[in-house]
């Protein structure tokens, strides 16, 4: 192969990127500022780089035909070196991301600030908020892509990644660089200097919260899953990473322990979970599902590693929730394509609307088997009008039964070592990356939370970073911040010797339908 | 060689009726069927057939355990029976999950399977170093250890582990499996079998024992 150069052009726009000879696409993509929303490190699993070839697509991989089938023009940029010139489509980018936006709240007005910066550190997304305490308002907010997603998609594959030092440095750099120069472009967009904001407060997971701080995370990536980070309250960070001056007042949320991060932590005070005397439970829908309860004053958390199957990840028509992707099925059957038009995928509450659906149809039993149809396959076409391009297969719900039977069972483990049922719940509140688009009764129909009235589920949009906000505006918000550290139960499912029993139960769907 | 008991066993066992299990179970030793034979042709061949469904995704982890209950309740009768002079097992299979994880019902299910097989399991847990394998492997002589993770990020512990065993007990075979693993990798730190689901676990065993066997 020579090391000549590629031309390959991107449809509809046209723009032509340069790729060498024997470059990865998803590379050479990547470098042009093309990034795909959830990888999997480029292992040709999660499916979500997939291009289509306008002519001459490289000859099919095996992994391809599972996907597309066989005739299929679409292909996996990762599985692909470029070796000749090309045209393609993209046909989910980035750019289509939701925005963690968040609805005004209440309680943000503080006469101890006047600008201040909260930033929601998200593995997959990032979210900046600046508020004008006197006005006690969100101003403005802007969303973008963690930067370190090129070298990962999740935070093991990252923090693999980040055990040869120069890894690192990239992880670190890009991450800091990213919210700089996102304060750069906010501060533009009002005209004035950077120096008028006097205080950042940053969020995230555990790993997050250690990239942030420099770290490799040494030790979150195996058992016991110690972090140096879990007695020392708010972490101070120089506020020369952000461009920031040297006195602007700059620090991470506290995290409670290796797997329960700062994000948690903000999560809690959100949802006052720490002053609640009712029974509630909190839940971070995403791969790792972590689990607050509340019940008779007390604190009890929990994390269960879903998977990310909640986020559309390894599941054949699975996309995350981007433009063009079904989020819920109507009581008809219809589907909801998020930004309307064509439907090219289902999202995580796609799937679970659809096996509740599956459910009720009698479509699929409690043990999660799909009737065989006519092609002896077990597989169903939600869709009415389409040629079968949008399927939920027998290896779909086997992936969910996973991810679901492992929220389920960490449910019921707290809520035993809290000594309550969880009919006893006085609420339930569901938040993570699709948070606020899940349907609460289909959530009940396959199990994934316990069977409760309606009005007892509720939704809230990113916690995290309105936790964040609150930590930022007053004092006593970040006092309770520091106390959860000592006040959460962490209950460690690994060796729990409840775990494998709960799970295999609630591996099943709920009976009655 | 068809035997009504034999099948009436499997059945049973691929039905979760453990109550019927353990009662044909006690039939055939009244009716002087071997019990080795019962074990094998019958509670052996149902979790067959099990381990079948599992990998055409017929059914899942659930019913592999609740088959297995029901093919315990047999196994318990039949095994204190076998006929002197007859080993109750085919060889000895060392299983464990690797340092730094804790995921082991992948791990569970696959023993289960092997031990329905007919081979004999030791199961040191989770969470184990290259020492605990290395003081196992000298006592219980196993033919074959199999080690599983879950997570990528412990993946290079099963290399360390593997090469280890290799160096100190060249005569047993080692075989890998858990979902991060794939043939690519098992090759890559010379271990001798890889194993997607529980099915291709027993496979494996068979064909890493060079026993025949027809499934
Ligand atoms: C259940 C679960 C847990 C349980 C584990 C309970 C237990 N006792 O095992 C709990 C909740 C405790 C847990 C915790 C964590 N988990 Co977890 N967990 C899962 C989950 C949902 C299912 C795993 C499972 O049991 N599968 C069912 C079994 C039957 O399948 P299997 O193990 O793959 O086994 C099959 C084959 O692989 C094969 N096989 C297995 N072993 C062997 C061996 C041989 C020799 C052979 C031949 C074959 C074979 O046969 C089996 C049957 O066919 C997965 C996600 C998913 N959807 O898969 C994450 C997952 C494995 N967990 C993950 C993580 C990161 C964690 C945590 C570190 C997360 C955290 N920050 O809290 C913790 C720490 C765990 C610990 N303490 O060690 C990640 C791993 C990611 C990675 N790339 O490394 C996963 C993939 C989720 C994710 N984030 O994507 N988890």
């Amino acid at each position: 192969m020579s090391d000549a150069n590629h031309r390959v052009i991107l449809h509809p726009d046209g723009r032509v990127i340069d790729a060498s000879s024997g470059e990865s696409l998803k590379a050479a993509l990547a470098r042009a500022g093309y990034f795909f929303p959830q990888n999997c490190s480029g292992k040709g699993q999660c499916g979500h780089c997939r291009v289509l070839f306008h002519q001459h697509p490289p000859r099919i991989k095996p992994r391809e035909i599972e996907l597309f089938g066989q005739g299929s023009s679409l292909r996996l940029a990762c599985l692909h070196r470029v070796s000749t010139d090309c045209e393609i489509e993209i046909s989910v980018l980035a750019e289509g991301f939701k925005e963690k936006r968040l609805s005004p709240m209440n309680s943000l007005k503080s006469a101890q600030r006047w600008l201040g910066v909260a930033v929601d550190v998200g593995t997959t997304i990032i979210a900046v908020y600046v508020v004008d305490f006197l006005r006690g308002e969100i101003i403005h907010q802007l969303s973008f892509l963690n930067p370190q997603h090129q070298f990962g998609g999740d935070v093991m594959t990252r923090l693999e990644h980040a055990k040869s030092p120069s890894n690192l440095d990239q992880l670190v750099g890009s991450l800091r660089r990213s919210i700089s120069d996102s304060i750069q472009v906010i501060s533009d967009h009002f005209g004035f200097d950077r120096s008028v904001f006097n205080s950042l407060l940053l969020v995230g997971n555990t790993a997050m919260t250690h990239f942030l701080m420099g770290s490799a995370g040494a030790g979150l990536e195996k058992a016991p899953f110690k972090s140096p980070f879990e007695d020392l309250g708010f972490l101070d960070i120089s506020p020369e990473y952000f461009g920031l001056d040297a006195e602007v007042e700059c620090a991470i949320c506290p995290i409670i322990r290796g797997f329960i991060g700062g994000d948690i932590t903000a999560g809690i005070i959100a949802a006052d979970l720490d002053r609640c005397i009712q029974n509630k439970l909190f839940i971070d829908l995403g791969t790792n599902g972590e689990i607050v309860l509340a019940a008779q004053g007390e604190l009890w958390a929990t994390s269960t590693a879903a998977g990310p199957a909640f986020e559309g990840v390894g599941l054949q028509s699975g996309m995350p929730a981007l433009k063009g992707a079904i989020e819920g099925f109507s009581e008809q059957g219809l589907p909801y394509v998020i930004g309307g038009g064509e439907p090219r995928g289902i999202c995580g509450s796609g799937y679970i609307s659809a096996f509740s659906r599956m459910l009720k149809l009698g479509i699929m039993d409690e043990t999660g088997l799909i009737e065989k149809n006519k092609q002896a396959c077990r597989e169903w076409y939600p869709l009415l009008d389409q040629n079968g391009a949008i399927k939920v297969a027998q290896a779909d719900v086997r992936k969910f039964q996973l991810a679901k039977g492992a929220i389920a069972a960490g449910i019921d483990i707290l809520c035993s070592e809290a000594d309550i049922k969880p009919i006893e719940l006085d609420e339930v509140m569901i938040t993570g990356s699709f948070g606020n688009r899940i349907d609460p009764a289909a959530t009940m129909v396959v199990g994934l939370i316990p069977n409760l009235p309606l009005e007892k589920i509720v939704t809230l949009d990113n916690a995290a970073g309105r936790g964040a906000l609150l930590c930022l505006a007053e004092v006593e918000n970040r006092k309770r911040a520091v106390a959860l550290q000592s006040k959460v139960k962490i209950v460690n499912l690994g060796g729990h010797p409840e775990f494998q029993d709960a799970f295999i139960a609630n591996m099943y769907f709920p009976k009655s339908n | 060689m068809e035997i009504k008991i034999y099948q009436d066993l499997a059945r049973a066992v691929v039905e979760m009726r453990a109550v019927d299990v353990a009662r044909l179970a006690q039939q055939a030793l009244d009716e002087g069927y071997p019990p080795e034979e019962a074990i094998e042709l019958g509670l052996a061949a149902g979790m067959n057939e099990v381990g079948k469904r599992f990998a055409a995704q017929e059914c899942f982890v659930p019913e592999i355990l609740v088959c297995s209950r029901a093919m315990y309740a047999g196994f318990n009768i039949l095994k204190s029976k076998v006929t002197e002079g007859k080993t109750a097992h085919k060889g000895t299979i060392l299983i464990g999950v690797v340092e730094g994880d804790f995921h082991d019902i992948g791990k569970n299910i696959v023993k289960i399977m092997l031990e329905a097989a007919g081979f004999r399991l030791v199961d040191l847990g989770k969470n184990l170093g290259v020492a605990q394998f290395l003081e196992s492997a000298k006592h219980e002589k196993p033919q074959i250890v199999a080690l599983s993770t879950l997570m990528t990020t412990t993946m290079d512990s099963m290399a360390e582990i593997t090469q280890q065993l290799h160096a100190g007990f060249p005569e047993i075979k080692v075989m890998v499996g858990g979902a991060p693993v794939n043939w690519d990798f098992a090759r890559s730190i010379k271990a001798d079998f890889y194993g997607e689901n529980v099915r291709l676990a027993v496979q494996g065993a068979y064909q890493l024992l060079g026993i025949d066997h027809e499934s």
